[in-house]
């Protein structure tokens, strides 16, 4: 509520300064994700290399709408810098001709584009239905313990991150994990889960 | 003549044109249905599901919006299966919606209180935890956005697309986690940012001017336009205990579409930052003196009869109404005959090819078609700028402009004030250059009087009076009549319908104007043949919007 | 039916090359079918009765016959890889083990609607896939089997791979295409319907990987062939993905209208634990309906027959849930990936889809309340056709079946406020 300023004779004076009602929280909506805790600023990212840059062009060469060279270009500027940062969400508006509230909408629509940097190694366990019916829960929890990291967590030495994500369609191969682009199956018993933490030291 | 087809909603048979929507079919039929996302203004997303519909031999419900009305189709919008149907939207829309009416501004003219009242259910089932997002975050220089009152129904994301074609507004996020922002250190601060405050159907998106102000029950809407620039457009003062809290824009698809500029639309402060004076005064020697108003009307008229039409002028402001303006033409064609008249140009920036006009008056049209030359350029007030700098002209009346915004006017106001000729009628009669004035009589400023404007295209259009403050009640007109006749000539009108009265009789291209010919909407002027007023091309339809290719980013 | 059609190169040493491809008869169809007129390919489609394989079992060619006679606009084919659904990987396995005959499947569908470019949206996380593909269209490339003159014909055919970011929803025909035009994938208002007005508004076509892979059999060796395998009106080979409690998880092939307990005892190997007994099965993926043990009794695995026992075969997902399973947590994880995956374009899914959850979740941990069965179910029928795209029925359906086929559990849970079945081990 705007205060009552004395010797208005308690008229209520409007503000002709709005950054003087009180309330008001300055900025804009941070940009969630699978790696992103809430209520922090987005991370700018660096301007994208010539060699993707280059590669943007390619991928809209192959379309008849430069739009639709979006999810390509994103997936170029997350491999370069390991997440999509708010430069290269402009740059990318900029020459997709799409204004950067897009895509920054789209960023966030879609799990696997990361705002913030993941660890070297990130570990997307799945656990719907048919994974859960074979362990994937105790994968978690066993996971969890080793690295030490909350689900949604990175270690401290930045090496491994820890998430749930839904049915990756290996449900015949369950209990499974996706290791950043590769499907490792058939994670039963746990011994096997172990294995392959220690092959990434 | 459009292809129209007839259908039946809810019984009653109407003929509408062919290709439009169930929903717009239904509005003609005088039944339209709940909705939220749906916009005349605005292209169709059909998300919301509120405005279903049944249609004869369909199993499913439809929604209005995005159906095609097709001929002999029947339509039922308010049977049980569609009360149900529509129940169940409004449940779920309520189910994450917090419970802030108490706090929230739109109460009041909220969609969601109206149709939770008119088509929800009486209690609520929703036992979860609700959604929290933050409620108090300035996605721009005048628009606040509260997410967890948001319905999704995207129609300011569209605005921001496809009206302004700035981009700025964007959806965030999947599922019930989806919320309305801004990409980090990109506002929303176009010129027009503030239409989407209009357009919410409910309390997320709110004007930062009018937060917390008032409750929209105890405003009372007057139809009126704004005076800001040429363009005019449509809007609603709301009033309340004689103070302007906001100004709303008005539909009127001749003029401004559905929308306004922000500038406009808080133009209504400007009145109440500017010092009024609290009647007339007249300067004796250093001191200022309170004087009568029949007195002050009379050393003006004294004034200009002794100095005559060679050594006064008068400057007349192109926002004074074609009433003041007329009052004007009769002093200087019939009290002082061949008395200069200079109405200055106010000019800034260049027409933006929406709304917004570089020409900042309001009545430079009506000026010009009472019979004053507009003065391009500046250089008439240059000239006689530099007459009264020179003192070549001892006596000025200044009728609602506040001269020392002019450019190089400052010599001219330290000539004037020694030779004790400034004379200053308006609602600037408190500014700075007032101290240099010999008399000065205030007078009734933007929401505070009766008259017409004519916008650029030539619509003549009502501005309303919405606040009637202390003293300073009168109007232009009805203090130069006072002057004109203590000049001897006979100006005394009753009401400022008379004055257009009088004006209509005598000026061609108002022929046929009058306040109920005027109506809430206008009357273009070139409409009806006007002998005299071929020069009014044909009126255009308002723009949909600002130019250019959607949604693009700005800058 | 003893012959491998589907899975013929599966296992081959080599599958994913041309050469080994080649070797065992591929690309043939390909020739035959570049030298016949498009519309007696769709024609020959259509008299087979090959219905689409992505989940909603559309007849194929009936899809194919959608698309304008003449229209000077490019005409699309899309080809739907998203495979997304929970319990379903067999487009995976096709495309990860015999790229090549999903290729051949693509470029022969393409020539049939008169397509000169096909997009493949395949979904994000499934890398291998993308790379596998990609190699084998740069190999058919090479040998001129795609891009200008195949074969030495007319024909030209490109072929995008495109990938998709991690969105189920993106597997809805409509919404895959605002993903590839580059937006939110918010599934789109029909009319106007893809055929008519598609990608970028062109004619557009969109079909399943496994559904295409048909499409080179039923070239080389015609509708009356393919009709004699499975039922009547439900035709052809079928992959079924086995997954959940059983033995021997994984995709089978077999025609349409096997039985399921077959499937699931001599193809899955039965029950995985000797101690255990059947309890449900789901039968087409996370949304379909489910089927109790007694309902699993004689019921062929075709469209139809689902259809008439109120479920559906769908992407042929069969999920097969033994008696340790709790049944309100296993519809708190079916409808926590709904919840995680409307795209939130229209309220009664948006909101619905996490509410179910919501009830769900908070009777599964106890603290449900008299009323929540009924709420739930009311729930479920305001979203079921009140939307923009059918996710909001793959949510509500499933979730009424539990309530309706396993109420006592969930009455138990809401009485005792806990679950009566040990933890799951």
């Amino acid at each position: 509520m705007s205060e009552r300023p004395a010797g208005t004779g308690g008229l209520t004076v409007f503000p002709s300064d709005p950054a003087r009602i009180p309330g008001f929280v300055q900025g804009s909506i941070a940009l969630r994700g699978p790696a992103a805790p809430e209520g922090i600023t987005p991370d700018p990212g660096r301007p994208l290399s010539a060699e993707s840059l280059m590669e943007i062009d390619r991928a809209i060469a192959n379309y008849p709408d430069r739009r639709s060279a979006l999810l390509p270009a994103l997936w170029v500027a997350q491999r370069e810098q390991g997440f999509v940062g708010t430069k290269p969400m402009e740059e990318i508006a900029g020459k997709i001709g799409v204004s950067p509230a897009f895509v920054a909408g789209v960023v966030s629509f879609y799990t696997m584009y990361h705002t913030k940097p993941v660890g070297n190694h990130l570990i997307q366990v799945c656990t719907t239905l048919s994974c859960y019916l074979r362990g994937a829960d105790r994968m978690v929890e066993h996971l969890r313990k080793k690295l030490g990291v909350e689900v949604g967590g990175t270690t401290a030495d930045g090496k491994f991150t820890l998430i749930t994500v839904e049915c990756l369609g290996s449900c015949g191969t369950a209990p499974m994990l996706q290791l950043n682009d590769d499907y490792h199956e058939n994670l039963d018993p746990i011994e096997k889960v172990d294995a392959l933490l220690a092959s990434l030291k | 003549m459009a292809e129209t087809i007839r259908l039946t909603i809810d019984g009653r048979v109407v003929e509408v044109e062919k290709g439009i929507s169930v929903i717009e079919a239904a509005r003609k039929a005088g039944v339209m249905p709940p909705h939220y996302c749906y916009h005349a203004g605005l292209s169709v997303a059909g998300n919301c599901r509120m405005c279903l519909v049944e249609i004869e031999k369909m199993p499913k419900l439809f929604t209005s919006c995005t159906t095609q009305a097709a001929e002999g189709m029947v339509v039922f919008t308010g049977n049980d299966k569609v009360k149900k149907g529509v129940a169940g939207v409004e449940e779920f829309l309520l189910a994450n919606h917090p419970l802030d009416c108490p706090i929230c501004d739109q109460a009041g003219e909220c969609r969601l209180q109206e149709y939770s009242f008119k088509h929800g259910n009486a209690g609520s089932r929703f036992r979860e935890h609700r959604m929290n997002f933050k409620k108090d975050v300035e996605v721009g220089p005048h628009v606040v956005l509260d997410s967890e009152r948001c319905i999704m129904c995207t129609r300011c994301v569209r605005f921001s697309d496809e009206v302004t074609k700035t981009g700025e507004l964007g959806v965030f996020q999947r599922g019930l986690h989806n919320e309305i922002g801004i990409f980090p250190g990109r506002p929303l601060d176009n010129a027009y940012s503030g239409n989407v405050v209009d357009i919410c159907p409910v309390g997320a998106l709110t004007l930062k001017e009018f937060r917390f102000t008032k409750r929209v029950w105890f405003i009372r809407d007057v139809p009126s336009v704004c005076g800001a620039c040429a363009t005019g457009c449509n809007v609603n003062l709301g009033t309340s205990e004689n103070r302007i809290y906001r100004l709303t824009p008005r539909e009127n698809q001749k003029v401004n579409g559905w929308w306004m500029c922000d500038e406009g639309r808080l133009s209504y402060r400007q009145p109440m930052e500017t010092p009024r004076v609290a009647g007339p005064e007249a300067r004796a020697g250093s001191s200022v003196a309170a004087i009568r108003l029949p007195d002050a009307a009379a050393r003006i008229a004294d004034r200009l009869k002794a100095e005559g039409s060679h050594r006064a002028a008068v400057v007349a402001s192109a926002n004074l109404t074609v009433e003041d303006l007329w009052l004007v033409r009769r002093l200087a064609s019939e009290a002082i005959p061949s008395l200069r008249v200079v109405v200055p140009e106010r000019v800034r920036g260049e027409d933006d090819g929406f709304l917004i006009r570089a020409d900042r008056t309001a009545n430079r049209k009506g000026a010009a078609l009472i019979g004053f030359g507009i003065d391009e350029g500046g250089a008439s007030t240059r000239s006689l700028l530099a007459d009264a700098a020179s003192g070549k002209l001892t006596t000025l009346l200044v009728l609602g402009e506040d001269l020392a915004t002019l450019p190089d006017s400052g010599a001219a106001l330290e000539a004037l004030e020694k030779s004790g000729g400034l004379m200053i009628v308006g609602p600037f009669a408190g500014a700075a250059m007032a101290a240099s004035a010999a008399v000065r009589i205030p007078a009734a400023a933007y929401g505070e009087f009766e008259g017409t404007y004519v916008n650029f295209k030539g619509r003549a259009q009502r501005v309303r009076r919405g606040i009637t403050p202390g003293a300073a009640a009168l109007s232009c007109w009805q203090i130069l009549s006072l002057i004109v006749e203590r000049l001897g000539v006979k100006a005394a009108y009753a009401s400022a319908a008379e004055v257009l009265r009088d004006l209509a009789a005598s000026v061609p291209a108002f022929r046929g104007v009058s306040w109920t010919a005027l109506g809430a909407s206008g009357l273009h002027l070139g409409s009806g043949a006007q002998p005299g007023a071929g020069f009014i091309e044909g009126e255009s339809p308002a723009p949909r919007g600002l130019p250019g290719k959607e949604g693009v980013a700005h800058g | 039916m003893l012959e491998k059609l589907l899975l013929r190169n599966v296992g081959v040493p080599g599958s994913t090359s041309l050469a080994v491809y080649e070797q065992r008869g591929g690309y043939q169809s390909l020739r035959k079918a570049l030298n016949l007129p498009p519309e007696s390919i769709a024609e020959e489609v259509k008299k087979s009765g090959l219905r689409g394989r992505g989940g909603a079992g559309f007849p194929t060619g009936l899809k194919w016959s959608f698309m304008p006679k003449d229209s000077p606009k490019p005409r699309y084919l899309v080809v739907n890889a998203d495979e997304s659904e929970p319990g379903t990987f067999k487009d995976r396995l096709l495309m990860e083990a015999d790229p090549h005959l999903c290729l051949e499947g693509f470029l022969i569908s393409a020539h049939a609607i008169r397509a000169k470019k096909v997009f493949v949206y395949i979904r994000g996380e499934f890398v291998k896939s993308y790379r596998v593909l990609h190699g084998a269209i740069e190999e058919a490339r090479a040998k001129g089997y795609v891009g200008k003159r195949i074969l030495g014909t007319d024909a030209e055919i490109e072929i995008i791979l495109h990938r998709g970011a991690g969105a189920y929803i993106c597997g809805e025909e409509t919404a895959l295409m605002e993903s590839l035009e580059g937006k939110r994938g918010y599934p789109r208002l029909k009319p106007p319907f893809p055929a008519v007005s598609g990608l970028y508004g062109c004619p557009t076509t969109i079909n399943n990987v496994e559904t295409l892979a048909n499409v080179p059999f039923i070239v080389e060796r015609g509708a009356d062939w393919y009709l004699k395998i499975g039922r009547e009106k439900n035709s052809g080979p079928k992959l079924y993905c086995l997954s959940g409690h059983l033995k021997k998880p994984g995709v089978y092939e077999a025609p349409l209208g096997v039985d399921l307990m077959t499937l699931v005892n001599e193809m899955g190997g039965g029950l995985w634990r000797g101690d255990r007994k059947l309890k449900a099965i789901i039968p087409g993926g996370a949304s379909s309906p489910v089927l109790t043990a007694d309902e699993c009794r004689d019921v062929p695995m075709d469209f139809d027959s689902l259809a008439a026992r109120k479920t559906m075969l769908g992407s042929a997902g069969v999920m097969v849930l033994d008696d340790s399973v709790c049944m309100v947590r296993a519809l708190e994880r079916i409808l926590r990936f709904f919840a995680h995956e409307s795209c939130g374009q229209c309220t009664p899914c948006r909101v619905g889809s996490s509410w179910i959850h919501s009830i769900v979740k908070r009777v599964e941990a106890g603290a449900g309340q008299a009323g929540d069965c009924e709420t739930l179910l009311d729930v479920c029928d305001n979203m079921i056709g009140k939307t923009i795209c059918v996710f909001a029925d793959a949510a509500a359906l499933p979730a009424m079946s539990f309530i309706n086929k396993f109420r006592g559990e969930f009455d138990d849970h809401i009485r005792q406020r806990r679950c009566a079945l040990p933890e799951k081990a």
